[in-house]
């Protein structure tokens, strides 16, 4: 005789659960082992991206897959369960359908591979590294040490830009001199400078583009090249070396000047003339003229 | 021995803006005849023969030298001078037919080996860097 038939039904349900619990169970323990092994991939056999990948789908289908079978202990049928999963399926796509978005945009995201794990990626306004990939979201970290989640819905719509896809990155500084340089003088002055400075790449060359002509300055766009590495020392350090040697050469980085205009119904400013008139300077007082003019 | 970087060279990048490899870059006098190469205590020399196989004419503005890969030997003459591993190019009509080759351990019998190549000779690597050798 059997042990269950021995058992009232109530007690019989009692056991079925309890062994669904265990089988569940079993099931987690299973699945976090089989998924922290795969994680034990060397990084030449397969990327940390395919590999946190590989780590998850492990994780989840055996997980499922002692959930198939913890229900079938319950007495449910499968046939019956997919059938009604079916149904449940349409349900929750009209009830989540965001979500249902961001797990397909999640899919072509990892399969797209635009960037990994590690990566520096900015997306509108926010720019940080990879922490992980995942199904309905991306999650970065930024400069400011800030947990950003992106939903990945929004990664597929919009302008992803990957910053660390490539070794080599060109910063673009753009800066003005005034009319009276000798742009061959100041196209020199910058040369040098880039020649100079040791993260500069040599190859490919610094470019000079000459902008055009503004208001109050001719703009020069200086464009240089460095690693990726050293990308932020070089922008530092080049604005500087550059407004030195400029400041070296003589050549003028001319700003907008302002005119003060005070109104018509202000009071009139003291303006206090030098060599102007010897009896200014005899009175040593300011002289005092309507307000409304500038000088420069 | 001990390794002192006495001056920071530039960085330079040697292939194209999504691949490629970062050097020091430095200018060089490149002498073709040999005697005219003056042996200063502190460099080293490194023989570079370039032998243009191929129909075109070769415009060298820069070479690419794998100075890892290099070993330093000190000439027993009286001046001491330091010379390295010679590198041969040999450029053939297409790139797969060029060859770039370090010289064998044999070529400086009689020197004194100073140091040998830091980092193994890789032939990965000797491949790459033909159409990174010349520009």
């Amino acid at each position: 005789m059997e042990f269950e038939t021995l058992l009232t039904p109530g007690a019989n349900v009692l056991v079925n659960v309890a062994r669904a619990v265990l089988l569940m169970s079993v099931g987690w323990v299973v699945a976090q082992l089989l998924s922290r092994l795969s994680r034990r991939i060397k990084d030449n056999v397969i990327s940390p991206h395919h590999k946190i990948l590989l780590a998850k789908a492990i994780f989840w289908i055996v997980l499922v897959l002692f959930l198939v079978t913890a229900l079938h202990q319950l007495g449910f049928k499968l046939g019956v369960l997919l059938g009604t999963a079916g149904v449940l399926t349409v349900a929750l796509g009209f009830a989540a359908q965001t979500s249902a978005s961001n797990l397909i945009s999640g899919l072509f995201v990892l399969s797209e591979e635009s960037f990994k794990i590690g990566d520096i990626i900015s997306v509108g306004p926010t720019t940080g590294e990879v922490l992980s990939i995942d199904l309905l979201s991306v999650k970065l970290r930024t400069y400011d040490n800030i947990y950003v989640r992106i939903p990945n819905e929004t990664i597929i719509k919009s302008e992803v830009k990957t910053i660390t896809k490539f070794p080599i990155r060109r910063f673009d500084l753009v800066v003005g001199i005034a009319y009276r340089t000798n742009i061959e003088h100041a196209r020199q002055v910058l040369l040098d400078v880039a020649r100079d400075n040791p993260l500069c790449l040599d190859e490919p060359e610094p470019l000079i583009i000459l902008q055009g002509f503004n208001a109050s300055s001719i703009d020069i766009m200086f464009a240089i090249w460095s690693t990726r590495e050293n990308f932020l020392a070089l922008r530092n350090s080049m604005q500087e070396e550059v407004k030195t040697a400029f400041d070296r050469a003589g050549i003028e980085i001319p700003f907008p000047h302002m005119t003060f205009y005070t109104g018509a119904d202000c009071a009139p400013l003291p303006i206090k003339l030098v060599g102007d008139t010897e009896q200014a300077q005899q009175q040593d007082k300011p002289v005092e003229r309507n307000a409304g003019f500038s000088e420069q | 021995m001990i390794e002192l970087p006495t001056a920071r060279l530039s960085d330079t990048w040697f292939g194209d803006k999504s691949a490629g490899e970062l050097c020091y870059s430095d200018t060089t006098r490149a002498r073709l005849d040999p005697s005219a190469v003056e042996n200063l205590y502190f460099k080293a020399v490194t023989p570079v023969t370039i032998k243009n196989q191929s129909h075109r004419q070769l415009l060298l503005d820069r070479i690419n030298v794998p100075v890892p890969m290099l070993q330093l030997f000190r000439m027993p003459a009286a001046d001491k001078s330091f010379v390295t591993t010679s590198i041969t190019v040999t450029l053939s009509e297409t790139v797969e037919e060029t060859r770039i080759q370090l010289g064998s351990a044999q070529e400086h019998r009689d020197a004194e080996l100073i140091s040998p190549a830091r980092k193994p000779q890789k032939k990965q690597f000797l491949y790459r860097a033909i159409d990174l050798f010349l520009s």
